[in-house]
């Protein structure tokens, strides 16, 4: 298994779409961010009661908007596990004596760990640059929001066991990707018809943890205390970790089932 | 049932019945991408499930929904036959169930309860003065959520909670869209509570007695009208039968004045079949008459109040010429443009004032009647900028904002002298654009909150007089709110202080406002009559008679 991961990581050396999006990304994160901070200035100028931005304030608007880390997950995803169905490269290698359990676990676990890690950096580096440039606030605290942030990286793992479930089905690399696209679209759009925060999709558990209660308290003349109610009830943990793991051992046993009686051609 | 239950239901049910003759299909063929077909059911369930949200009645359907996924995994015709067969038939198990079972798909409102608790209890600035009691709240309330049924069980369970804290600023809002459904629950919640018609409602009049008012013309013949004091209720006290009423227990007011103004109001809804009471007939003998049952007590309970609590109608903001000498400043809500509620900058707001006031005071008018009455609140910068138009030339002490503690995310209380710590001391500077001449400030139990500060910056100033039937609200704290899945709780989250470092305004357990009204307009037989039998405006008639006697 572990050849057959080698394999995989010297091939994403010569990948250059991956570290594009990759990047892409982050740019349009730093983005998303930036329009944040000029936002809570501006209405800081215009009422200086208002609060200024922080990166406590900021990170929990961030983790509402967790899609760039799924689209990453999703890319690596599909690169890992769809590129040597395309070259041939799969038929060799299980020609070669490697076994299925070893091509498809392999390529699995990078996806995991490559979808895993790039997430949490596209989630907490922007955090961690606003957080030298303003400090990170009163109104959250830092161990409840990192607590959501790092169980917010649970559906992400989950969504990439669906997609590696979905790339051993379909075979092509783009095709996965756009159909990620559309599927995140999709299991986005349900809130809009119910006020779903249910664990049972990855994109509806990522919005039971990213939801927030905030109270602000004001004074006179003085500032208004925006308070993020961060701290996550114990049953949504539970649910959350219950639902990644139940459901992204299933994708990973079904996509293995699938691949180990596929006939590849 | 819920749609999406029946569509769980349906597409398990037909997507079985399908796969059963793919099963036979697929064996013929030498590719296995059919087997994703087993999948779609599971697929289809996890979505529309995840939309509507788990029931546990409709069990059998989700496990129905994962059977064919043996498909997927067993290359093999009969297995595949039989998990579509037992999927069909497990998943039909769930109609009956979901349709017999009274719980199905029930609001857990024990969920808002404890969101809504939990918040109160973290974030209500004045637990320490009240002495709220969290815990016995807690055990007393929770049971009555768990009970409730659906949302008017609910709404009465959130109205006597929020009653306890005796806080205008605590409240339970259930989700209506318009004034008519709002109109048609309460309604409903009346009836829930057994309130019934018995022909009229009563009030506290100026000689502590209960009076009737909003009388149906079909109690004339019993000698009863408006004014006529009443005094047994079913063989009961009026005011002990009030308090013995479960819609008392809904109601809060604040300040116990007003709430003796209104109390006996939740006596005259009570009874059987026929209610008899006792009332003084017009020689001042007491008689006793048998009253019939009309109907709901909803409306006439709210005509009544409304009748008593009116305000001038006019547009907020708007002014209005009552006399030669006399001119009214409406004020229903402390909220000016969109412009300035962004930016709390109401130097304009100031400015257009201040022009009207020399252009009335130059048109010969000498005295101005600003109406509170039911004004919901608002900013308290702009009550800052009204008090630095009328107060008179110098400066004036507004209020005291608390101390915030950062690490413990919550106002500073000191335990030992039993008050919050101040910062910064809210000063105004009067500008009496007024020019010292008469201003009559009209009030009543619901000019709350902001409208509270203006009556309390006000008061005591030489040439300014609050006048009421009742006290303001009596309520002065910031409020916030927070959505709940059926409706909206708000509660003082920030705090507003005396000098002393006692909250301004609020009634702590005393439950005696900070506020004082100058003149309380008697509520007597005159008043009843020309509120009730001739529908004027009585509050500002007598206003208008003091100012032309000063």
């Amino acid at each position: 298994m572990w050849s057959v991961a080698k394999a995989q990581l010297y091939q994403l050396k010569k990948d250059f779409i991956t570290p594009l999006v990759f990047f892409g990304l982050l740019l349009l994160e730093a983005a998303t961010m930036l329009i944040g901070v000029l936002t809570m200035i501006n209405e800081h100028l215009q009422n200086p009661t208002m609060p200024e931005p922080t990166a406590g304030e900021l990170f929990i608007i961030q983790l509402s908007m967790p899609f760039f880390g799924a689209v990453f997950a999703i890319v690596v995803t599909a690169t890992f596990c769809c590129s040597d169905f395309s070259d041939k490269t799969l038929n060799y290698e299980l020609m070669t004596g490697h076994r299925r359990s070893d091509s498809f676990f392999a390529r699995a676990l990078l996806s995991l760990a490559f979808g895993i890690g790039g997430a949490a950096l596209l989630e907490f580096a922007p955090v961690c640059v606003l957080s030298a440039i303003y400090g990170w606030g009163e109104n959250v605290i830092f161990r409840d929001a990192m607590l959501r942030g790092a169980l917010v990286l649970l559906p992400v793992a989950r969504l990439i066991c669906e997609f590696v479930f979905i790339s051993f089905l379909v075979k092509r690399r783009f095709a996965v990707m756009a159909l990620g696209f559309v599927i995140i679209m999709l299991e986005n759009s349900l809130p809009l018809f119910t006020e779903s925060r249910s664990p049972l999709l990855a994109q509806t558990n990522i919005n039971l943890l990213t939801y927030i209660n905030a109270w602000s308290s004001f004074g006179l003349q003085g500032n208004i205390h925006v308070v993020y109610e961060a701290a996550i009830p114990a049953r949504d943990v539970l649910l959350t970790v219950a639902a990644s793991v139940g459901f992204g051992a299933l994708f990973l046993f079904l996509g293995y089932v699938f691949f180990r009686h596929d006939d590849i051609d | 049932m819920e749609l999406f239950d029946i569509y769980i239901i349906a597409e398990v049910v037909i997507l079985s019945a399908a796969l059963w003759f793919v099963a036979g299909y697929a064996e013929k063929v030498v590719t296995q991408r059919w087997r994703i077909l087993y999948f779609l059911p599971f697929l289809l369930c996890i979505f529309l499930t995840a939309g509507i949200g788990f029931e546990i009645s409709m069990l059998g359907a989700y496990i129905a929904a994962a059977l064919p996924l043996a498909g997927f995994v067993r290359d093999s015709k009969k297995v595949r036959r039989i998990c579509c067969i037992a999927a069909c038939g497990l998943s039909l198990t769930a109609l009956p169930v979901c349709l017999l079972n009274g719980n199905y798909r029930a609001f857990d409102y024990t969920k808002d309860f404890e969101t809504g608790f939990t918040a109160m209890r973290n974030r209500y600035v004045l637990s320490e003065y009240k002495d709220v009691e969290w815990d016995s709240l807690y055990r007393e309330y929770r049971p009555k959520f768990a009970a409730a049924e659906d949302d008017i069980d609910a709404y009465i369970a959130w109205s006597e909670f929020c009653a306890e804290f005796h806080d205008g600023h605590v409240g339970y809002v259930p989700e209506t869209k318009t004034e008519e459904e709002e109109d048609a629950f309460k309604e409903s919640v009346f009836m829930r509570l057994g309130a019934n018609d018995y022909g009229l409602c009563l009030l506290t009049d100026s000689e502590g007695r209960a009076a009737a008012v909003n009388v149906d013309e079909s109690l004339s013949s019993l000698g009863i009208k408006n004014g006529t004091i009443i005094t047994a209720w079913d063989g009961k006290d009026v005011f002990e039968a009030a308090k013995e009423s479960p819609l008392f227990r809904i109601l809060s007011f604040p300040d116990k004045d007003n709430e003796l103004f209104y109390l006996p109001a939740c006596a005259a809804g009570f009874g059987g079949e026929s209610v008899t009471v006792s009332f003084l007939d017009d020689s001042g003998k007491e008689r006793s008459a048998q009253l019939p049952l009309l109907g709901g007590y909803y409306k006439r309970f709210k005509s009544a109040l409304e009748t008593v609590k009116q305000g001038y109608p006019a547009a907020n903001f708007g002014w209005e010429e009552l006399s030669d000498s006399t001119v009214l400043l409406r004020i229903k809500l402390m909220s000016f443009d969109k412009s300035s509620s962004r930016t709390e900058d109401y130097s304009d707001m100031k400015s257009q004032l201040k022009s009207v006031c020399e252009e009335q005071l130059a048109n010969g008018k000498t005295n101005l009647v600003i109406d509170l009455r039911g004004n919901g609140g608002g900013s308290g910068q702009l009550v800052k900028a009204l008090g630095e138009t009328f107060a008179p030339v110098g400066t004036h002490f507004y209020c005291c904002d608390g101390v915030w503690d950062s690490e413990e995310m919550r106002y500073l209380y000191d335990e030992e002298s039993k008050t919050y710590p101040t910062s910064v001391e809210n000063t105004f500077v009067g500008e009496d654009c007024w020019r010292g001449n008469q201003i009559v400030v009209l009030v009543n139990s619901d000019s709350v909150s902001a409208a509270d500060h203006l009556n309390m910056i006000l008061q005591g100033k030489d040439n300014i007089t609050i006048m009421g039937f009742t006290e303001s609200t009596g309520s002065a704290q910031g409020v916030g709110s927070m959505g709940l899945t059926r409706g909206i709780l708000s509660f003082s989250g920030s705090l507003v202080l005396n000098r002393d470092g006692t909250p301004f305004v609020d009634a702590g357990t005393d439950r005696e406002s900070g506020n004082d009204i100058d003149i309380r307009v008697p509520l007597d037989e005159a008043a009843i009559t020309a509120l009730y039998d001739r529908g004027e405006d009585y509050l500002l008639e007598k206003a208008m008679e003091y100012l032309s006697q000063q």
